[in-house]
């Protein structure tokens, strides 16, 4: 029963981060393609911008992994 | 590395204005800017130089030959014409372009010709389009004598408007029409009107004034029984057809005779214009002119031997401040110098900083490697990497694919032979290979502890860069910020070892007590934001882990692919289940590693201490020294 607790909670803590991030990363992506329709010279900056919310995800696996491995 | 560069005014008698300004546009190193004079008492002998020279003329000759440019298409621009074109004056320039006049005539007669013919062409084919779709229908539909044809097509979801559009035709022509609807495709419904061809004009107001589509039968087409009418307008279509290839031929012999003259007349006229416009820059006195601008240090002595005796070359003596506003020119080895449109894609380093280029050079690749890790992938890029070298040889973007990928891949496979990879497990069963440093499938958390690690380099070198940087332009509280990180980053290092029981209690306890001067030192330099963003330093180095979490997603995909390829009982489908599998994975981790590599350098590692430029450097040079760099031959001249 803990087992299969610990594998959800750690599942829980990369899909919601997942969810986070692609949530976040539509409204940029989408409000950073209008952008770099007008300035294409932006290109740099936005995809910066649209990489910045991976970070949630990658938060997310590396509580995951604390969860699985770390006992 | 950023090059060191000079103030300079060049200064000239106000005669020679011309001939200093075609010298330095040859010699190709000084970056204009406009004049200012010097503070002191002699700033009120200079001005603006009076007089502006009129390049409206030359302006219309751009255009004219743009037009010719876009009738010929694109040319090799090459350095001979351009040479010999560069040398003339303005008089025997003008005799070039007028000798021009009659090919724009010719290029102009066959452009208009091979639009004709396309838009005819264009015509046809969406008449035999809707024949083609109407050919059941008009079987049925005789067409007398004085009678034309018309063609209205709708999207099927407004079907209907096609009756009402019959009661309308049908009250124009007091009844002396037929109509017939059917559906061309499932999207397109058409009505088909046959119509007394007296009635055409009032016929085609009535549609113009619709937001339809409506076709009407060429005249000459216009008593062709149906079942005749598709033959011929397929034979309309070859007929425009062979007219547009005709004209195109006549047209590409234009362009092989004349095209790259053009394009060298546009690079000088281009020049002539550039000089004209740079006389704006020059300052003035009663009797010298003044050109200012910025060159880097190691050209200067060229540019004064260029330049002659008798125009002086003088170096101003700048502030610190002053010296923020000069214009950035990046200059690395050759196999670094393939990085620097990567690491200035986001950010030019301001001038004075130093130069993120040589680390992205060193660590980009090993990332790369790192995440991908499968020395077949490796040489399967590879082996895709030399192909497109061999043909794009010469190409702009191969001076940057071909280095920066050959690294790469050269990294893919020297982690796929550590990890022991080879098509994932492919490489243990079936050539019996063995991970020579790391089992990717189950040393997880050493992977974790390894992309944590790195994270912690990367992100503490940042930091001393970033106050070696704050330490070179003199921004002191800047400086202290950073070496405060850097102190507070280790503590925390420290205090993790701690709780897990590797660093002993009394230097877990100082480091704690570093950890909470070092974030009062933040408060105090930095304001509220300071603590905050040593959080994000925490969680910059907590997003290296993606270089361990990327690999393990790319490891896993050939794990399944390889199973999967192993459920068929077919060899040959099984083959084909794993290949695709693995190709797939191969794009995906090709992408992945690079934006993801890119990514952890600008948002991670950039941050810490490249200081953003303002201005590159754009030296003031002819299109005849660009068109010989681009051949890579030197300039002959030049410094």
């Amino acid at each position: 029963m803990d087992e299969g607790i610990r594998f959800l909670a750690a599942a829980l803590a990369v899909g919601l981060g997942a969810i986070g991030t692609g949530w976040a990363q539509s409204r940029i992506g989408a409000a950073g393609a209008g952008a770099i329709a007008e300035k294409p010279e932006v290109t740099g900056t936005i995809l910066v911008l649209l990489a910045i919310p991976e970070t949630m995800v990658i938060l997310g696996f590396v509580i995951a992994a604390v969860i699985v491995f770390v006992h | 590395m950023l090059l060191p560069m000079r103030r300079i005014d060049v200064i000239a008698p106000h005669r020679q204005l011309q001939s200093v300004l075609r010298l330095l546009h040859r010699v190709g190193v000084v970056h204009l800017v406009p004049f200012e004079p010097p503070a002191g008492p002699g700033a009120t002998i200079f001005d603006a130089y009076p007089s502006s020279i009129d390049t409206s003329a030359e302006q219309r000759c751009l255009d004219w030959l743009s037009e010719l440019a876009t009738w010929l298409g694109p040319a090799e621009v090459r350095p001979v014409p351009t040479a010999e074109l560069w040398a003339l004056d303005q008089h025997s320039l003008n005799e070039r372009l007028t000798a021009m006049a009659q090919v724009h005539r010719l290029a102009q007669e066959l452009a208009t010709e091979r639009a004709l013919a396309q838009a005819e062409r264009s015509g046809f084919e969406r008449l035999r389009e809707l024949a083609e779709g109407l050919r059941r229908t008009m079987d049925r539909l005789p067409v007398p004598p004085g009678y034309g044809v018309a063609a209205v097509v709708l999207p099927s979801r407004v079907r209907g408007a096609l009756d009402a559009l019959c009661d309308e035709v049908t009250e124009l022509t007091t009844g002396r029409c037929g109509m017939v609807v059917c559906d061309l495709d499932p999207d397109r419904a058409a009505g088909v009107i046959v119509y007394p061809t007296r009635y055409g004009g009032d016929l085609q107001r009535l549609l113009g004034g619709r937001q339809v589509d409506w076709y009407a039968v060429p005249e000459g087409l216009a008593c062709v029984p149906f079942d005749e009418l598709l033959p011929k307008l397929t034979e309309e279509v070859e007929r425009s057809r062979a007219r547009a290839d005709r004209t195109q031929t006549g047209l590409a012999a234009l362009a092989a005779e004349h095209a790259s003259t053009v394009a060298a007349l546009q690079l000088v006229l281009g020049d002539r214009v550039s000089e004209a416009k740079a006389v704006g820059e020059a300052g003035a006195s009663d009797h010298i002119v003044v050109l200012s601008g910025w060159v880097p240090a190691h050209r200067l002595s060229a540019l004064r031997s260029a330049l002659g005796p008798n125009v002086a070359v003088a170096e101003r003596e700048l502030t610190r401040g002053e010296l923020e506003g000069a214009p950035v020119a990046l200059e690395n080895r050759r196999v670094i110098r393939a990085f620097e449109p990567l690491a200035s894609f986001v950010s030019f380093p301001r001038y004075g900083s130093l130069d993120p280029t040589p680390a992205l050079a060193l660590t980009f690749p090993l990332f790369f490697g790192l995440m991908v890790g499968d020395a077949a992938y490796g040489l399967l890029l590879l082996g895709l990497l030399v192909w497109a070298h061999r043909r794009w040889r010469g190409r702009p973007f191969m001076s940057v694919l071909w280095p920066v990928g050959f690294l790469a891949t050269v990294a893919t496979i020297g982690f796929g032979i550590l990890y022991g990879e080879w098509f994932g497990g492919t490489g243990r069963a079936v050539l019996g290979l063995r991970p020579l440093w790391l089992d990717r499938q189950e040393a997880i958390q050493s992977l974790l502890l390894l992309a944590i690690g790195i994270g912690v380099l990367q992100v503490g070198l940042g930091l001393a860069l970033g106050a070696v940087n704050a330490a070179r332009l003199g921004q002191r509280r800047n400086l202290v910020a950073r070496a405060t990180q850097l102190t507070s980053l280790a503590a925390i290092l420290v205090v993790l070892g701690w709780m897990a029981a590797f660093v002993a209690p009394p230097a877990g306890c100082a480091a704690l007590v570093v950890l909470g001067i070092g974030l009062v030192i933040l408060a105090a330099t930095l304001g509220l934001a300071g603590p905050v963003e040593m959080l994000t330093i925490v969680g910059n180095v907590l997003s290296y882990t993606r270089l361990m979490a990327i690999g393990l997603a790319s490891v896993m995909l050939a794990v399944v692919a390889n199973r999967l390829g192993e459920l068929p009982g077919s060899l040959l489908l099984g083959l084909a289940v794993a290949g695709s599998l693995h190709l797939l994975n191969i794009v995906l981790g090709t992408f992945d590693a690079t934006v993801q590599g890119l990514r952890l350098h600008y948002v991670e590692f950039f941050t810490k201490f490249v200081e953003p430029g303002y201005v590159r450097y754009a030296p003031f040079a002819s299109a005849l020294d660009l068109a010989n760099r681009g051949l890579g031959l030197s300039s002959e001249g030049g410094p």
